[in-house]
């Protein structure tokens, strides 16, 4: 059992190297004696399909339910993470959840939200392991009574050359070991850096929302944008919006009222990282 | 879209329930009745405003925006336009 911050995660396995693997990745999170409530209720057991006995799966379980199909099992971490995002979707409405990374430094965050592929997770890991702190990868919790940005720092993935591209400023990240996506390539779990476990109920205040794009050997473009656009890219990208009705409307707008709105594009980690430095510095004179 | 004429008489659809972000010349209207956001020019808000008062024709509009007179025939039709995007939105309704 896990506190996590805004969830409490029960995970059991009847696989050694699963459990294994995530506790490398997850190890700063507190345990709970094990008999405590639990939000999310998450298994992972061999799969007994017939593809077994050809290659060995792993099956996730969601409060007893089977959910998505069985996948190899060295992706049975990645397979539960993709779990909990699926529950946290479907069930964490104090929050408005946008689909974003968040990153945090002198009580002020940035939202990064953009469509897979874009780099966002790859950024906001860079940005996590110089001097930012890490909220969230793939969910924005915007607290709705608050307007807080709340944190859920768990492990995030890193795919591809993004893996030697973050190792290179951080050679002593941790991760599981690489997993072989049929689809996206190597694949690993990073465990979040510094202290964003442990100040995993410390909120922080929304300030600046930038749509970054990757784009190698790309130099440097910032592109201010409107609010209205922002408000609307960003309620594309949202999870619950439409549920949380006024509240959600009213919490976004909020968000966007207290941001600075921006496209970033970038082609060398050194810009990117100088970017938010410079970002957090003009608003240290602001 | 029908064609406004100017005795098409209209309304707002629960004007004193609708939220609003007003961003520069935009804006974001969310209508509880619908639980659509939509996006707008600003100056639909000082329509709907002035619908709140009560339903209006396009004239009647224009007298209670107060436009100058020289302005107005560059209005109507600015208005016919606009009350006809706020109709499909759902946001006013025809009477």
């Amino acid at each position: 059992m896990l506190d996590l911050g805004p969830i409490t995660l029960r995970v059991r396995s009847d696989i050694p190297a699963v459990l294994d693997g995530l506790m490398r990745v997850y190890r700063d999170f507190p345990v709970l004696p094990p008999d405590r409530f639990a939000d999310v209720s998450l298994e992972l057991r061999h799969g007994t399909g017939l593809r077994r006995f050809a290659r060995k799966q792993a099956q996730l379980f969601v409060d007893g339910e089977p959910l998505f199909f069985p996948v190899a099992l060295p992706l049975a971490p990645v397979l539960m993470e993709w779990g909990m995002n699926w529950v946290v979707s479907l069930r964490e409405h104090a929050y408005l959840l946008v689909h974003a990374s968040v990153v945090e430094r002198e009580g002020k965050a940035a939202i990064l939200p953009a469509l897979p592929g874009s780099g966002k997770s790859t950024l906001a890991g860079l940005l996590s392991m110089s001097g930012w702190r890490l909220l969230s990868d793939e969910f924005g919790m915007l607290e709705v009574s608050t307007g807080a940005l709340r944190p859920f720092p768990r492990p995030f993935s890193l795919k591809g050359t993004s893996i030697a591209a973050v190792r290179a400023i951080a050679p002593q990240m941790e991760t599981t070991e690489t997993y072989e996506h049929p689809e996206d390539g190597p694949m690993v779990l990073v465990r979040p850096a510094g202290d964003a476990v442990a100040r995993r109920n410390e909120r922080a205040e929304p300030r600046w929302i930038v749509f970054p794009t990757y784009k190698a050997g790309a130099s440097l473009a910032v592109t201010p944008i409107s609010k209205t656009d922002a408000f609307f890219e960003v309620q594309d990208d949202t999870f619950n919006y439409f549920m949380l009705r006024e509240a959600g409307f009213e919490a976004l707008a909020s968000m966007v009222d207290r941001c600075r709105c921006m496209r970033l594009t970038y082609g060398r980690t050194e810009d990117a990282l100088s970017f938010f430095d410079r970002l957090l510095a003009e608003e240290r004179v602001a | 879209m029908n064609q406004v004429s100017p005795e098409s008489l209209f309304a707002a659809v629960s004007p004193r329930q609708l939220l609003w972000r007003e961003w520069d010349d935009e804006a974001a209207i969310f209508n509880p009745a619908s639980g659509s956001t939509h996006r707008a020019p600003s100056a639909a808000l000082d329509v709907l405003d002035a619908l709140a008062d009560g339903p209006a024709t396009i004239d009647q509009l224009i007298e209670r925006l107060e436009q100058p007179a020289a302005e107005q025939a560059r209005m109507r039709e600015w208005l016919g336009m606009l009350l006809s995007q706020l109709e499909q939105a759902g946001l006013v309704e025809r009477r």
